[in-house]
């Protein structure tokens, strides 16, 4: 049993009220209320978080239940015409908040196992909600990326490959984690768009950010069982850079915006693995922590550091886009773009500085090659992941030029002004021209 | 090598410091109201002139009571800000008032867009800002604001040609930018590192510039393992911010200039463009690359020296070889006061800060007076004023290089940087044969364009259907 003073119990309490929401859209939903249901759970999943009277030192608790919160003011009231596909979103937001609470207190393999199972749920609902073209090749695909994340947690523990499993064995065991939840969260090897048409920003955060957010923490959790070796690092350097890279070129291309919004939010997912890289030098080398140096911040501070940032910046961007016609939007609009572009002096642009700044540190060191002695393939990481960082900086700042002019479910490349075209929102595809 | 520090400046200096850069941006918002006509903002940018009104008083109350020479706020949230002012670089701040009344004049006269006078006081806020930055966020800031700034111009022609143009100035120019990120944090953490030796813990760094990290070369000399760490990192280090300085100057070489022929829409975003921004990496390199890698001559001259050698025979050469075409004799030497301005500040590193000042007011001068005087030739007749400004801009740029060699020389004494190796006579013979090239064919270049012998510049509607026609094939 799950004690109640622990993050879990939050995390469950939310997964569990997320999947009643999401089960009521097709029942006598009215006779439940079931808009009741996510801020009584917020608030209880907010009263055993004070009570486990622990302090949130990864800020995933926070982030969990910011979340939830924000969630619960945006569907809040539903309506009767619009409350199933609402209660859909609602239901995968509520899960992905329960995931992400649940992880703050997950620290043993088994435990980290039911944040995979439940990303496993939560692509199924997913799949569940997109009626048109239900996906079965998907569906066992993600069966399989569920089982690879839980061989990568258990092959340690099971006794598999021996009492003490050997470095290969943990790398293979990293590797399988990478690839089950790079897959469940859509992120490796290859960043895939969601197949629910979005006309809307915030339908993103349910089935798309969410998850993602989850992915750091879920490696920041399993590292500690899984790293042996510094030479594992360099595994989760191709994992950071390929989705990072190929989010920079698929995003460039002229897109809808609901598309562009979804691949954005892998750039900062990125930033956060990279920053779980200098969480695993700091699990291998205590006494050379970057804690020391100031003002940078360690790997286990910059994670949550990022993912809370960057989830400000994502709720202000959903609120300008919103309201973009009027001054207060486009302020918000401006804001929230700048930070997540990254430039000063925005929060978005410090944890990049940090990020950039502290992966000099542990890859100059690297014992296997020489004390201080610099390796040129972890100077082009971090070319790589400046690079990555770019492309998205220049989209972004695109977007916020666009969006001032034209609809934001449109694609991006305005037409000219000589020949002005009025397209009606909520058309995701822009076919109407 | 010991760390110049700036001298005393009186508190009048510093209020006008602060009105030199938080003045311009204050009217950059209250023309915005005007640009955009919204009442809204016209109370918003009310509110913020007050704020920022009695903020600078209170600023002015506590500067009374101290004799400090350098602006600092913080540390607020880990953010440590500093603004030094010099009295060395109150010319270039003249330089930026100049600049940015042209701009807004040639905005005026060709009746650009409404964002022409907000863009332009701006910019001129934000490059100020770079100029007085003492820290690494002010810094980026001001270089990130200005290059937004310079696109956000841009883009307000509103056809897909002229924002395709800005999306691709602005994609460059952020390269760059994120290549100056990547040198900074590369210095960053090389400095916790460097300042742990011999002991094994990081330890603690920070984002001052003048605090910080132009104190490498001092903690290097503290223990002989620094040493050997600095050794083993400053050459990566330094890539990026070759890269950044080469791309943000202008420098690499590009196939095509990023603003289309002629258009009036594109002037004050390409005055801008060609007279500052290009010219940013100059201060960069005189204030911070300079003095973090002054003990290492040979890794400059041949990391930053040799590749701008190249840019200017690449230039020299390329004006050289063919037929000089009106577009040609517009861009090029602007191109080649980039390249001549950064390899004299690479090679005057080791003086005065002066010696930084006075090639970037040179080029910077030169260059605002070449794309005033050629750069509008073919939109309207071509009168004396105009061929005195292309005669007088000609020869400052044939002849940068002779005069800021003839300062340094006789004014300040010989402080060009020297590996006494082969090296220095082989820059030095490269150098001079390429100012020989350039000068000698840009001079009679014009006389020709004056006769009206050179081909006109491509017309904007066959500039356009060329770019169009580029983008379907």
């Amino acid at each position: 049993m799950i004690p109640l003073s622990r993050p879990e119990s939050c995390g469950l309490l939310l997964f569990t009220i997320g999947i009643i929401v999401w089960w009521l859209r097709k029942t006598a939903w009215s006779l439940l209320h079931p808009e009741l249901l996510p801020p009584l759970a917020v608030f209880g999943a907010a009263v055993l978080g004070s009570s486990s009277g622990r302090e949130v030192p990864q800020g995933s608790l926070l982030l969990a239940l910011g979340w939830a919160v924000v969630g619960c003011v945006r569907y809040w009231p539903m309506r009767w015409n619009e409350s199933a596909s609402r209660l859909d979103q609602l239901g995968m937001w509520l899960c992905g908040c329960g995931l992400i609470a649940w992880v703050e207190g997950a620290t043993s393999p088994l435990a980290l196992c039911v944040p995979v199972v439940g990303l496993g749920i939560i692509r199924w609902m997913e799949t569940q909600s997109v009626r048109e073209s239900p996906d079965r090749c998907g569906l066992g695909a993600d069966a399989i990326a569920i089982l690879l994340a839980l061989a990568g947690l258990l092959l340690p523990t099971l006794g598999v490959a021996g009492p003490d499993p050997q470095p290969i064995w943990r790398t293979i065991a990293l590797i399988c984690l990478l690839t089950g939840t790079g897959w469940l969260t859509r992120l490796f090897p290859l960043p895939r768009l969601s197949r629910q048409q979005s006309t809307d920003g915030w339908e993103i955060i349910g089935p798309q950010l969410l998850p993602l957010i989850l992915l750091p923490l879920l490696w920041l959790q399993g590292l500690p069982h899984l790293l042996v070796d510094e030479r594992q690092l360099s595994v989760l350097m191709p994992a950071i850079i390929l989705p990072l890279l190929l989010i920079a070129i698929r995003v460039d291309l002229s897109r809808p915006v609901g598309q562009q919004l979804q691949l954005l939010a892998g750039v900062t997912i990125c930033g956060g693995l990279a920053a779980v890289v200098l969480a695993g030098w700091d699990l291998l080398h205590p006494e050379l922590s970057l804690a020391a140096a100031q003002p940078l911040q360690s790997g286990r501070g910059l994670v949550p550091m990022i993912l809370l940032l960057d989830s400000v910046g994502w709720v202000v961007l959903l609120c300008g886009l919103h309201w973009r016609h009027s001054l207060s939007g486009r302020l918000l609009l401006f804001i929230s773009i700048w930070t997540l572009a990254g430039l000063p002096p925005t929060p978005g642009f410090w944890w990049r500085l940090e990020l950039l700044s502290g992966l000099v540190i542990p890859h100059t060191r690297a014992p296997h090659l020489g004390l201080y002695e610099v390796a040129p393939a972890t100077v082009v990481f971090c070319g790589l992941l400046a690079l990555g960082m770019w492309g998205p900086m220049v989209s972004w700042l695109r977007l916020l030029r666009d969006q001032t002019e034209i609809s934001p479910w449109e694609s991006t490349v305005p037409a000219p002004r000589t020949a002005p075209q009025v397209v009606p929102d909520g058309d995701p595809q822009g076919t109407s021209k | 090598m010991p760390i110049a520090t700036p001298p005393s400046e009186s508190i009048d200096v510093l209020v006008m410091l602060a009105l030199l850069v938080v003045g311009p941006l204050i009217g950059a918002v209250l023309s915005t109201c005007v640009a955009t006509g919204s009442r809204r903002w016209v109370s918003a940018a009310a509110l913020l002139l007050v704020l920022a009104m009695s903020a600078g008083l209170q600023w002015q109350l506590q500067l009374a009571e101290s004799d400090a020479t350098s602006l600092h706020w913080g540390p607020i949230g880990g953010v440590t800000i500093a603004w030094t002012y010099s009295s060395q670089g109150f010319p270039l701040l003249v330089a930026l008032v100049l600049v940015t009344w042209v701009s807004v004049q040639r905005g005026l006269s060709l009746g650009s867009s409404a964002w022409t006078i907000p863009c332009s006081l701006g910019l001129m806020g934000l490059v100020n800002l770079v100029v007085v930055a003492q820290d690494v966020t002010s810094l980026l800031t001001g270089w990130a604001g200005a290059i937004v700034s310079c696109w956000w111009l841009m883009s307000q022609r509103g056809d897909a040609v002229h924002r395709r143009h800005a999306d691709w100035f602005l994609r460059e120019q952020l390269a760059g930018w994120i290549c100056l990120l990547v040198g900074f944090a590369a210095l960053i953490g090389g400095l916790s590192l460097v300042r742990s030796a011999p002991h094994s813990a990081p330890s603690a760094t920070g984002f001052l510039l003048a605090a910080d990290l132009l104190q490498l070369p001092r903690v290097c000399g503290q223990h002989p393992a620094a040493l050997q760490i600095w050794e083993q990192w400053r050459g990566w280090a330094l890539i990026p911010f070759l890269a950044a300085s080469l791309t943000l100057g202008g420098c690499l070489p590009r196939r095509a200039w990023p603003f289309s022929g002629r258009s009036p829409a594109n002037a004050v975003a390409e005055l801008w463009w060609v007279c500052v921004l290009t010219k940013l990496p100059l201060l960069l390199i005189g204030q911070i690359i300079a003095p973090v890698f002054i003990a290492s001559p040979e890794l400059l001259l041949l990391w930053l020296g040799g590749p701008l050698m190249l840019g200017m025979w690449h230039v020299a050469s390329s004006f050289w070889s063919r037929p000089v075409s009106a577009d040609q004799l517009r861009t090029a030497p602007l191109l080649w006061g980039n390249h001549v301005g950064l390899w004299l500040v690479v090679h005057s590193a080791a003086g005065p800060r002066l010696d930084v000042v006075a090639p970037l007011l040179l080029v910077l001068l030169s260059s605002l007076m070449w794309s005033s005087s050629v750069g509008t030739t073919a939109a309207a007749p071509s009168s004396m004023r105009r061929r005195l400004g292309t005669w007088c801009a000609g020869l400052m740029l044939s002849l940068v290089p002779v005069l800021a060699w003839q300062h340094s020389l006789y004014d300040l004494g010989t402080h060009w940087m020297q590996t006494q190796s082969p090296l220095d006579s082989l820059m030095w013979l490269g150098f001079v044969t390429a100012v020989l090239l350039f000068a000698t064919r840009l001079l009679p270049a014009i006389t020709r364009s004056m006769d009206g012998v050179l081909g006109e510049p491509e017309d904007l509607q066959q500039h356009v259907a060329s770019v169009e026609l580029e983008g379907e094939t």
